[in-house]
C-alpha cells in the first residue's frame, strides 16, 4: 500500500534546481528524510504539504492530487504540517 | 526519596475509602509525596488517570484567548473563525494604530484653511486606500509570519483571504466613518463606494497576481487619479459626483462577481 506517490517532480527557485525529476513512493508508517543542506528536503515536504506547487511532475498523497483545488482541500483536512519556522 | 517507615494497610484502605480525619489525610499525603513504595500500594484506576491527565493537559496547553478573540466570538463568530480573524496580521495593534494616525492626519488636512478648496481630497484619497493596505498585509508569505502554517490548513486560499479581507474592510471603513463628525460633507461619505470598488478590484486582480502586488498597484493608481483630478480641480468628479458613485457601485458588484467566479485561482497551492 502506498500513501504518498511522487512522479518526476521538479521545482526550481530561479536558476537553482531544488528537485530534479524525483520519483518516490512511501508506505504507511514513519519515514525519515535525510540529506545535506540544499538537497531539497524542505521543498519536497512543502510540495507534500500542499504549501508549494511543483513546476512539473505529480504528487499524490492519500490518493489525492494537490494540483486539484477540491482534492487539495480534502487533503488539507487530513494532514498535519508543522513547518521548520512556524512563525509563532 | 526513602523514608524510615511506611503506611499500614489499614491507613491506606481508610485513605482510599475517604474515612480518614482531615488531619490524618494531610499526614498521609505528606508521606505519599516522599514515599514511592507507599504510592505503588495505592490502588489506581489507570483509565481514569489517563483521562484525567489528558483533560488537565488539554486545559494547561490550550492557548489563552485574547480580548479581541473573545469580543469577536461574542459577536456570534464561531471559535475557529474568530482565531483566524484575530491572527490576521493587518488587524494587529500596530496596524490599527497606523490607520488611526493616518485618519487623524487626513481629518487635520481637511480643516487646514490653505487647503480649503481641496477639503474633500484627503479623505477621498486616504479612506479607500486603507482597506487596500490592510488586505495587502492580511494574507501572503511576505506579510504573514505564520503563512506557511496557515496555507496548509483547509481554510487557506480563497476562503481565508475573503474572510480576512472583509474583516479588514469592515474595520477600516468603521474607523474612517468615525471621522465623519469632524469632516464637512454629505451624510453618506463619498469615499465609501470607491473603497468597496477598490477592495473588489484588489480581490479580482489577486486571481492573476499576488495580493500584495494587486493592492499596491491599485493604491498607486487611485492616488495618482485623485491627485491628478485635484490638480485640474475635478476632485468632486472623482468620488462625489452621482455618475462616479454609480460607476463605483456597478464596479463593486461586477468585480465581486469576477472574484467569485475565479475564486479557485486565489489558492494555487503556492506559498
Amino acid at each position: 500500500m502506498t500513501t504518498v506517490s511522487v512522479r518526476a517532480l521538479c521545482k526550481k527557485y530561479g536558476r537553482s534546481l531544488a528537485l530534479d525529476h524525483l520519483d518516490l513512493d512511501l508506505a504507511p508508517g514513519v519515514t525519515g528524510l535525510l540529506g545535506p543542506h540544499g538537497a531539497g528536503k524542505s521543498t519536497l515536504l512543502r510540495c507534500l504539504a500542499t504549501t508549494l506547487a511543483p513546476d512539473t511532475g505529480t504528487v499524490r498523497a492519500l490518493g489525492l492530487d494537490p494540483a486539484d483545488s477540491r482534492q487539495r482541500t480534502a487533503l488539507r483536512r487530513r494532514l498535519g504540517y508543522l513547518p521548520q519556522n512556524p512563525g509563532f | 526519596m526513602k523514608t524510615g517507615w511506611h503506611l499500614a494497610n489499614q491507613q491506606i484502605a481508610a485513605y482510599v475509602g475517604g474515612s480518614l480525619a482531615p488531619s490524618d489525610v494531610m499526614s498521609v499525603e505528606a508521606h505519599l509525596e516522599r514515599c514511592g513504595e507507599c504510592r505503588t500500594r495505592l490502588p489506581a484506576d489507570e483509565q481514569w488517570l489517563a483521562t484525567s491527565w489528558t483533560g488537565i493537559a488539554d486545559v494547561v496547553m490550550r492557548p489563552r484567548r485574547g480580548v479581541p478573540e473573545r469580543i469577536v466570538e461574542r459577536m456570534g463568530v464561531p471559535g475557529h473563525l474568530a482565531r483566524l480573524l484575530v491572527a490576521t496580521p493587518a488587524l494587529s495593534r500596530a496596524w490599527l494604530s497606523a490607520v488611526v494616525v493616518v485618519l487623524v492626519f487626513a481629518v487635520g488636512a481637511t480643516r487646514m484653511p490653505m487647503l480649503d478648496a481641496y477639503s474633500a481630497v484627503p479623505m477621498t484619497l486616504v479612506a479607500p486606500v486603507l482597506p487596500l493596505a490592510g488586505i495587502a498585509l492580511a494574507y501572503g508569505r511576505r506579510v504573514d509570519p505564520a503563512h506557511e502554517l496557515v496555507v496548509a490548513t483547509p481554510y487557506a486560499g480563497a476562503r481565508l483571504l475573503l474572510v480576512r479581507a472583509i474583516a479588514v474592510l469592515v474595520t477600516a471603513v468603521a474607523l474612517a466613518a468615525c471621522t465623519m463628525p469632524f469632516v464637512a460633507g454629505p451624510p453618506l461619505p463619498a469615499w465609501l463606494l470607491p473603497a468597496l470598488a477598490l477592495t473588489s478590484a484588489c480581490l479580482a486582480l489577486s486571481t492573476r497576481v499576488s495580493v500584495l502586488r494587486s493592492a499596491v498597484s491599485l493604491a498607486a493608481a487611485w492616488t495618482a487619479l485623485v491627485a491628478g483630478a485635484a490638480l485640474v480641480h475635478w476632485q468632486d468628479l472623482i468620488a462625489a459626483h452621482p455618475l462616479a458613485q454609480a460607476f463605483y457601485g456597478s464596479a463593486t458588484f461586477a468585480l465581486a462577481l469576477v472574484t467569485y467566479l475565479r475564486r479557485h485561482r486565489l489558492d494555487t497551492g503556492e506559498s
